[in-house]
Formats: C-alpha cells, structure tokens, sequence
C-alpha cells in the first residue's frame, strides 16, 4: 500500500498524561454516571448488541441473553455441547441474529431459537471473532485461527495466508463504505474483498506506518474512517479519503495498556482498554471513572461498549459488570480537590472558560491540554472572592458583567484583570441584580428596584468609564419593581419576567404585559428562553411553561409530560429541544413534537434545587448547570435519540402457550383466550413505563396499566386490533402505536361455507337416493326380462323336439319289454317339466333343490346314453342356505351332453364339486363333436347374465385341451 | 510447526543440514522466578531451559522441567513447590511456544525489542500469552531477555490460606537464554 504517513506527534500529551494521572489522584474529573439494573447484578457481559428493534442482547460465557429492561432470557444452541460462550453477535439486514461461539459453532436466531448453522463444509473450529454481511448479502466470518470466512451460494470459503491474509489469528472484523471487510490480527490490517469473484487481500502493517502490528479493535465511524485500537500504541485513525493514518495519541505516552474495544462518537471515541479502564479520546485523552457508586477501575478491563437508541452508553468490565451511562451528561463535583457545591450562577466564555460563583466565591476553570477541566487564574480574580455574585454576562468585547446580591455590578476583563464597579451611585437602579443580558452595545440589568439598561459607548473602546444608565420603573410601565429575569429577542424586544405580574415586553418604548391570570396560572416568572423559532418560552413559579408565539400560547404542565412545576431556568439547547432546570433535574422538551424527556436522579442528578439561571451554554453547544451538588454538563448528543419508550409486543399467548402471531392471523372460535406480553423499551429508567392499550373491536377506552401483559379471556368472533402505547412521563399524546390486527373465526357451524356444504350435501344425498332407486328399478326390469328370456330358452329347449323325440324313443324301447319301468320313466318326465314350471319364476332356488332336479334330468339322460354318460359329486359341505338359480346346472349339463361325442369308447365325465364355501364347479372331459352342432354360447351366456344381474360374483369359464370347467358362485340366500 | 520445534529440543536429533541455517537452539538457558509476598520472598532458578527459534519462519519453543529449578529459601520450600504447588510428576515440564509477531531481519545484528505471542502451558493449563523480549542478534548467535509475569489464578495453582502472606499471586519470571545455530551433525 502506498499510504502517506502524516503523523501528529504532540509532546504535550507525555505531559498531560501525567498531569492527569495526577489529577485523577487529586480526586478529580468531569464524570459520567453509571447506574445498573437489579437483573443485571453479576451477569459478566462479553459482548453488548442492540438490534434493530432496539432489544439489548448480551454475549456471556453462559449463552446469548436479551434484556428488555426488566428481564433477562438466555438463548441457548440446542444440544449444543460447547457452543455457549458467545464471542459474536451481529444482525443480517433480514433481521436475523446470528451468532458466533467460542468452539466456532455459528447460529442463527428465528422464531426465538437458536438455529446451528451447518454449511456443508462444516464450521469453524476455533473461536469466531467477527461476523458481517457485505453490501451483496454475503456473510463473512471472522476466526481466532483459521483466518477470514465466506458463505457464497451456499458454500464456504476461506480466505488465510495462502491468500495473503496477514495472519489466521483475527482479533475484530468491520465492514467499510466500500464493501471491504478489515480484519485486525498480529500482522495489522488485511482489508478483503472480491473482485470478480476472486479473492483480494491488501495488507497495512508497520511498513505502512501503522504504529503496531497487533490490531485488536476496528471500528468504523460517523465519517466512514476507520478507529484502530492497537495492542501497545493506543490508538489511531485511518482516514480513508486521504489514505492516511491519524496518530493523535503518541505512541510512546501510551499508558492503558491494550485497547479492547472502540465507541466512535462526533470527533471523539470512548474506548475500552485492558489495563487502564475507559477512556475518551478526542482532542486529549481523558479518564473516565464515574461519579458516585459505580466507579469504573482506573486500571480495569472493559470487554465492550454499545450506545443504544435512547443514547445510553452500555459498558461491560471485568470489574463493575454490566453498567450504562448518559452520553449527555457529565458530572464535576470537585475541582482540585475543592468541593464544588451551591453554584448561583455560571458562564462559559468564549475563550472555553467556565465561571461560577458560590455565595462566598468566584471561580474560573480552564481545560486542560486533554480536555480535562482544571482550576484557572486570571489577574484581579482574587479581589472578586466574597461578592455574592448570583448572574452573570460576556459582552460582546469580551467583558465579564458580574451581577451581585446587594453590591450592584462588575465589569471585568479577564485577560488584562480590569475590574470596573456599578453600583446606585453610578446609576443603576438597585444593587441587587438577578439577571443581566445583553444585545450588541446595549445592556440590561434586572434588579429587585426596576431595570437597568446602558448603552456601550463606543465599539472600539467598549471600556469607557461611567456609562450612562437609563431605568425603568414600576411606574414607567412596568408594572413592579422585582424583576427576575431579562432577556433580548432576535427581533428586538426585550422581555421581562416579573414577580407577580406575569411576563412584559418592551417595544419601540412601550411595555406590553402579557399577565391573563385566566389564561396563565401563574405569574410569577423566572426563567425565559427563545426557540429557533422566535417562539417565546417562560417559566413560572411554580406552574409550568409557557410558549408565545404571535397570539398563541401553548401550555406544558404535568399532563403534558412536565416532571415538575417549578422551574428554574429555561435555556435551548440549539439542537430543536428547550430544557426546563428544577429542582430534581431538568426536562428536555421537543419544540417541534412537545415530547418530554426527564433527566433526574437515575440520570445522575442528586440534589439539585439550582439557583434562578444557574445555566450557560459554550462555544461547542455545550450546557453547564450550576447545581447545588457541582457543575453538570450536558453535550447534546451527535445521534439522534429516542425521546420516548419503543413499545413492543414481545410473544402473543393462546391458553397460555405462545404462538406466533403475524399480522392479519386468524384464530379458530375456540382459540379465543388470548393474552399479550408486550414491554416499552427505556433501559434509562425502565420503572417509570406506563402503557396504555386497547384492543379495538372490544373495548375503545385506553386502559392504563402498568403491567406489562393483557390478558382477554372468551373473545367472541370478530375482526380485532390490539394497540399498545407507552410513556416515562404522564403524556401519551403522540406516544407511537404498537399494534398487532387479528382475526377469530366464528365456528364452523355458523360459517357461510359450511351451511353452503350442507345444503350442496343434502341435495347430493337425495339426488344419489332418487339415482340409486332408479338403478335399482332399472336393473330388476332387466333381469326380469333375462328372466323371461331364460326362461323361453329352457322350455326352448325342454320342448325341443331332439329331446323329446328322444325321450320318446327311449320310452318305446322300453315301454314293451319293461312296462313298469316305461311307467317310471313317464312318471320322471313328467317331474320334470312340473318341476321346471315349477322353478322357472324364482330367481333362487337352493342347491338341493337344483340337484334333484338334475337327477330327475339326469334318469332321463341315462336310459338314453347308459354308462357312457357319467356323473358324479362331491358335495360334501354343501352349505345350507347355498343357493343357485334355477337350472344353471341342467343347462351346463345339457351344454356338455349337447356339444361333446357320448360314446362306449368315449364316455362322456361330468364332475360336479364345491370348491370351498362359495364356488360350485363343473367340468368335463372334452371330446368336441366336429362340426355337428353349432355353438351359439347362447346357454353360458345366458347364465353370465342371470349371475351378473343377481350382482353377484360372475361365472368363470375355463377350456384346457381336455377339459371345460366352469365355475359358479354359489350365493348365500334367496333374495 | 511448533510442533517440530518442541521435538527438536526433546530430541537433539541428527539435524538436517537446511535446517541449521535457520534454525537456533538453547539446551542451558537460565529462567528464574521470584515470588514477592508481603511476609517471605522466594526466588528458584533453573538452567536448563531448552529453546529453539526458527528465524525463517519467526517461530519458537521454550521448554523447562520444573524440577531442574533450584534455590528456595529451604529444600522443604522446594519440595512444596514441586509436590503441593507445580505437581511435577503430574506435569513436569512447562512450555512456551508459539510466533514472533515482530517482521525483524535476524541476519541483521542489532538489538531489537519483539512480542512473542504463544501458548503457555504451566500446571498443565494452558493460557495464551504476548510476551514482551529484547533480542540482540549477534554474530552467529541470539540473546534473548524477557520479564514477565504469571497469575497463579490463571493457571489453577491454588494456594493455602495459611500461606497466603507467603506466597505472592504474580509470580515474576525471568528468562535469559544464548541461542546458537544448530549445527549440521
């Protein structure tokens, strides 16, 4: 790399450090205030991540834990032997968590589980140290190990010295504006990146004058230049426009040891080191410990920092746990071992200096080279000490107008220690001067006798000594003679806040009183300010704010948000926000939306019951308040930041069990006990949430709670939308709406659909009834006509004339020689056409009778043919109600004797068995007559359809080269 | 790697004649510890610290058996330190390996102060550690001097109560070691 090297080398840190370490052991510095939360007492915190949501996520040795202010929840990988110490937590822009472990497990948390993330090459083995998604929505993951990873297309790759990279061992990973992934390792700085799909590795090390090899921290800040925290040297910058580093602290006054992690901020950076606590590093480097219990160890180790959305600074050691912090405020309560207490009034100068005073003393105090403040001189300030000083002005020639309690007012410059002396003798109304403000050349003074006002004669020599006072009276106009408060517009109207008679402007000469008692509920006014706006704020004794622009007022009271009536001074913080001082802390107000932020005792504030005006604001936008327990300083934040609790809904109940709940979700009738845990995110002070929620569709009113579930039991069918709104102060107005929409079903009885069904359904059943009865109607018409056909063929057949001519034949052989025999034969005959006249209209008849009337059949066939026709049986499990229908038998009989030769030499064999339960079969030898009788398969075919039309089993006809079976179910009863 | 270099010492084998180039070894280093508790001071050294560094890769490997340390303010202290304490027969060696994070030219004679960055393994329990020495490279050999520190905590080694005066938690170690090439046979 082709870097230039600019570095800053300033001497003077060496110096300052000492300085301050001295200092440090003085007892003093501008703190924060850090504060912890009962549920998080002992937890060791590794790492500390908000998501988009604005949930806090821990990373400890113990798996990964959420906390939403109250509660903590620990996720764990399932049957995850090892993968619990957390050492990576990041969020895809898909708003899946993905986290890293110490034995290089990598997971991902959806539906409020952790997932193990399995890529086919397996993951890691060793710690994962980083975790970032590219600008192309690749996932990189950094090692302590095996170098860089990442996930293409589903698959794995790695990126290690073979490819360049400096070492395998990566401390901490951060993704650039460009898409380049920067890891830090014991060899400096790789950048990586692909182009075109190939890997590209660029290395910064010594040689590229970074000032150490070993980088353990990267972190991108608000400019997109990159924070590098080395292991030895400190701190640096790589500026990534110049292609330059920025070595503000030298590396040889380093003194914390090695850096742990890095919070850029605007032109500074907190940082965690591992051996010399938390630090800011800006202009100087300066200490931070922390003002009251919680005291960071100077020589402590810092394992991570976060700043949340509400603008708390989160930080984890190995000596306070897991503990946060305003970024705004910072607190001084001693200066060079000198207690700082019941500050009346206070000013920081343009030249960076801060005045106060006590009742008893003046102070300035100037920064020292790191920004530390430290006790100033300046000539002449020994001959101010015991003035009683209460306001407090810079003139625009730079002179400090000092009012007093009773002895009027000084002039001084501080620089040269010119000290001019005001009092009645001069020309100033009263000695006694509340509140001095000014307007180019023009100066004006409230007392408790009038107001004062002089004219600064001159530009060039703005020193002149008397200067001419003019004052106004009660009866000039001004209606009372105790005035607390002056303060010049940019329009050019002065303005006076009275003790009883409201708030009065002056213009063009006249007074103006704005003191309605109908329309103010006080008028006692202490404090006014302007917004950017040119909107009018003043306060009251003891009943809010009011805001005048043009002829409207707007009041803010307790309803509105207020957290206290009577405030002391007003000041804009020139970032959009009005701050309200009293005596538990101050408010911060939105000009433009009316939200209310308080900051009070878990913001820091102890006692502060501050002095009428005891505010000023610096050349860098800072706010010191004068309180009586020191001086508070409030840097308005870089960052936007919440105003008001985020309210979520956390998990949705069903009978108590959760269940996802997406918008629009429908719910059976039965699914009607629904219950809703929701929580308003403000880890400042998570105890002074309160909600309000409805569920629309139910109930309209807002419900006031502050718990933080609903419950609803027994939800008839409907359309429903359950709202949430939270709040720290009394004003939900504006509060922003969580809200989730559902639906419950009626039951299934009630819907269109189903009666719809059930109608179709009945008119499906009858059609199907009047179809089936046809059928049936249809299928006996056929088989009676079958019948009849049947029936025509058999007596077709009984009465043909080969039969009887036949039987005739027989009868006459015999009728001479054997006539009883003859006689026998006839009686047979005639059985047997009884008996087929007898069965021919039953449609069943049973298997005895069938076979008695084959016998008979079967007489006469015999006396014809003898022993060359042989018929045999084996009924032996006849069933009893077995039945056939009738003459199924004597036709196949007949169809054999018809189609097959009968002769001594070939007799023809017929077998009648039951095969099983349910099957009858017949079956011959086959001995074909040739070409004698034509077959018609009329008789089998006849019989099929019969069986067909009974809807039983059909009849099976089986020819082999010498045999014809036919087998045919047997039925079970007559039907 | 590392890995090669611990046997190297074990072994004193046969080298192989690349190797001698780049490759130095100790078989008599000295390493000393002193304890500095509020009641007693105790101080052991040993002189038989092996070590081996391989220039051309910036890796190396101390390793010394923790019985070869002597001193002590008596020999029933140095029997404690090895029975109670250390568990030398348990674990009789400790260890240092690991790379030289520092891109120093060794053909270079000079002084040079580097961070060597390896595993410690002491009572068995391994720690990672960045361990800060001076190396002069002089001709045809390297003189290594490092101070540090060991936390007892870190390493598991418990100490009674009773004792508590007696025994410091920061063990102070020092490490002074003449490395020369290895040479061919």
């Amino acid at each position: 790399m082709k870097g230039r090297l600019v570095r800053y080398r300033w001497k003077a840190y060496a110096l300052m450090t000492t300085l301050y370490v001295l200092c440090n052991a003085a007892g003093f510095a501008q703190s924060p205030y850090f504060q912890t939360h009962a549920a998080l007492d002992g937890l060791r915190v590794s790492l500390i991540f908000e998501d988009s949501r604005g949930f806090v996520w821990l990373g400890t040795r113990d798996g990964l834990k959420h906390y939403d202010g109250n509660t903590l929840q620990t996720y764990l990988m399932p049957d995850s032997l090892g993968a619990v110490s957390v050492t990576a937590i990041y969020e895809d822009r898909d708003g899946v968590l993905w986290i890293g472990y110490e034995n290089g497990s990598i997971g991902t948390l959806r539906l409020q589980e952790v997932k193990p993330y399995l890529p086919e090459e397996g993951t890691p083995i060793v710690r994962i140290s980083g975790i970032w998604q590219d600008p192309q929505g690749l996932m990189w993951f950094a090692t302590y190990g095996e170098g860089l990873y990442f996930q293409r297309a589903g698959r794995l790759y790695n990126i290690d010295q073979e490819d360049g990279l400096s070492d395998t061992d990566i401390y901490t990973l951060a993704g650039d504006e460009k898409g380049r992934v920067w890891v830090g390792t014991d060899g400096g700085i790789s950048i990586c990146w692909l182009e075109a799909g190939e890997k590209q590795v660029r290395n910064i090390g010594v040689g590229e004058g970074l000032p150490d090899n070993i980088v353990r921290e990267l972190q991108v800040d608000m400019a997109g230049n990159m924070w590098i925290g080395m292991y030895d040297h400190g701190i640096c910058v790589y500026d990534m426009k110049s292609d330059t580093f920025r070595i503000p602290i030298s590396a040889d006054s380093w003194t914390y040891g090695p850096v742990s992690t890095i919070l850029p901020m605007k032109g500074k950076a907190w940082v965690g080191t591992e051996g010399g606590g938390l630090l800011t590093v800006g202009e100087g480097v300066r200490q931070l410990t922390g003002k009251g219990d919680v005291q960071v160890a100077p020589n402590g180790k810092i394992l991570d920092l976060l700043r949340d959305g509400e603008g708390n600074i989160w930080l984890s050691s190995n000596t306070n746990g897991l503990v946060f912090a305003q970024e705004s405020l910072l607190f001084l309560d001693q200066i060079n071992s000198e207690p700082i207490g019941n500050v009346q009034a206070i000013l920081a100068d343009r030249q960076g200096h801060i005045w106060y005073s006590t009742e008893t003393s003046f102070r300035m105090l100037n920064k020292s080279p790191s920004g530390a403040l430290q006790r100033g001189n300046s000539p002449s300030l020994d001959r101010l000490q015991g003035e009683n000083i209460i306001s407090m002005y810079e003139d625009a020639a730079g002179y400090l107008w000092l009012g007093t309690f009773g002895n009027g007012v000084f002039r001084y410059l501080p620089l040269e220690g010119t000290l001019h002396h005001y009092t009645e003798a001069e020309g100033l109304i009263n000695e006694n001067v509340l509140s001095i403000k000014g307007n180019g050349p023009e100066i004006w003074f409230a007392t408790l006798g009038g107001v004062s006002r002089c004219r600064l004669p001159d530009a060039a020599d703005p020193g002149g000594f008397p200067l001419e006072m003019e004052s106004f009276r009660r009866e000039d106009g001004l209606g009372i003679n105790y005035i607390y408060y002056v303060h010049t517009d940019k329009s050019g109207k002065t303005w006076f806040g009275t003790d009883g008679k409201g708030i009065a402007a002056l213009e063009n000469g006249q007074f103006h009183h704005y003191a309605d008692t109908a329309l103010f509920k006080s008028n006692k006014v202490y404090s006014i300010a302007e917004d950017d706006q040119g909107g009018i704020w003043f306060s009251t004794a003891d009943a809010g704010i009011y805001r005048l622009l043009g002829d409207s007022v707007r009041y803010l009271g307790l309803e509105g948000g207020l957290s206290n009536l009577a405030i002391s001074a007003l000041v804009n913080d020139g970032n959009g926000h009005m701050m309200a001082i009293h005596s538990k802390g101050f408010d911060l107000i939105s000009v433009a939306s009316g939200l209310v932020n308080s900051y009070e005792e878990t913001a820091g504030f102890e006692e502060v019951d501050a002095a009428l005006n005891a505010v000023s604001i610096d050349q860098q936008g800072s706010i010191w308040m004068g309180t009586q327990q020191g001086i508070v300083r409030y840097v308005p934040p870089d960052l936007p930041f919440r105003m008001r609790p985020a309210t979520r809904i956390e998990q949705t109940l069903m009978l108590l069990n959760p269940v996802p709940l997406s918008e629009g979700r429908h719910f059976a009738y039965d699914e009607n006990d629904l219950t809703f845990d929701y929580v308003g995110l403000w880890y400042r002070a998570p105890g002074k949430v309160h909600y309000q929620y409805r569920l629309s569709g139910h109930n309209t009113e807002w419900i006031t709670s502050q718990d933080r579930r609903a419950t609803y039991p027994n939800l008839p069918p409907g359309e429903y939308v359950f709202q949430l709104r939270a709040t720290a102060n009394d004003n939900f107005d504006h509060a922003p709406m969580s809200s989730v929409a559902f639906h419950i079903r009626p039951p299934f009885w009630q819907e269109v659909w189903f009666l719809l069904a059930v109608g179709i359904g009945l008119l499906l059943f009858l059609y199907w009834i009047i179809r089936d009865r046809e059928k049936r109607l249809e299928k006996a018409a056929s088989l009676k006509q079958q019948m009849i056909e049947f029936q025509f063929d058999t007596l077709k057949n009984q009465v043909n004339p080969h039969f009887l001519f036949n039987s005739f034949n027989t009868l006459i052989s015999i009728i001479e020689e054997e006539p009883k025999i003859a006689v026998g034969y006839v009686e047979k005959l005639a059985d047997f056409f009884r008996n087929m006249l007898e069965y021919r209209d039953q449609q069943l008849i049973s298997l005895e009778e069938e076979l008695e009337l084959l016998n008979t059949f079967l007489f006469l066939q015999k006396k014809r043919y003898g022993e060359n026709l042989q018929l045999t049986y084996e009924i032996t499990a006849a069933q009893p109600g077995a039945c056939i229908p009738p003459l199924t038998l004597q036709m196949l009989i007949e169809n054999a004797i018809k189609h097959n030769v009968i002769s001594a030499r070939k007799p023809l064999l017929i077998h009648i068995s039951i095969n099983g339960d349910s099957t009858l079969r017949v079956q011959n030898n086959l001995q074909k007559k040739r070409g004698v009788v034509p077959s018609t398969g009329t008789g089998l075919q006849n019989i099929r359809s019969r069986f067909e039309l009974l809807g039983r089993d059909t009849m099976r006809v089986r020819e082999t080269e010498t045999e014809f079976i036919v087998d045919i179910p047997l039925l079970n009863s007559i039907t | 790697m590392i890995a090669i270099l611990i046997s190297i010492i074990g072994m004193w084998s046969p080298a192989i004649p690349t190797e001698a180039e780049r490759v130095f070894l100790t078989q008599s280093g000295t390493i000393q510890f002193s304890s500095e508790a509020p009641l007693e001071l105790i101080e052991a050294d040993s002189d038989q610290l092996k070590g081996a560094i391989d220039t051309d890769k910036r890796t190396f490997a101390f390793t010394v058996e923790m019985t070869s340390f002597e001193g002590f303010n008596s020999p029933l202290q140095r029997e404690h330190f090895n029975e109670i304490y250390m568990e030398s027969t348990r674990f009789p060696k400790s260890k240092f390996a690991g790379k030289i994070i520092e891109e120093i030219d060794f053909s270079k004679p000079g002084t040079y102060t580097i961070r060597a960055k390896g595993k410690l393994t002491l009572h068995g329990l391994t720690q990672e550690r960045i361990i800060r020495c001076q190396l002069v490279v002089a001709e045809s050999e390297l003189q290594i001097a490092a101070d540090f520190s060991v936390l007892l905590v870190e390493h598991d080694i418990s100490i009674p109560r009773v004792v508590h005066q007696k025994i410091a938690e920061e063990i102070k170690v020092k490490v002074r070691a003449v490395f020369t090439p290895k040479t061919g046979s």
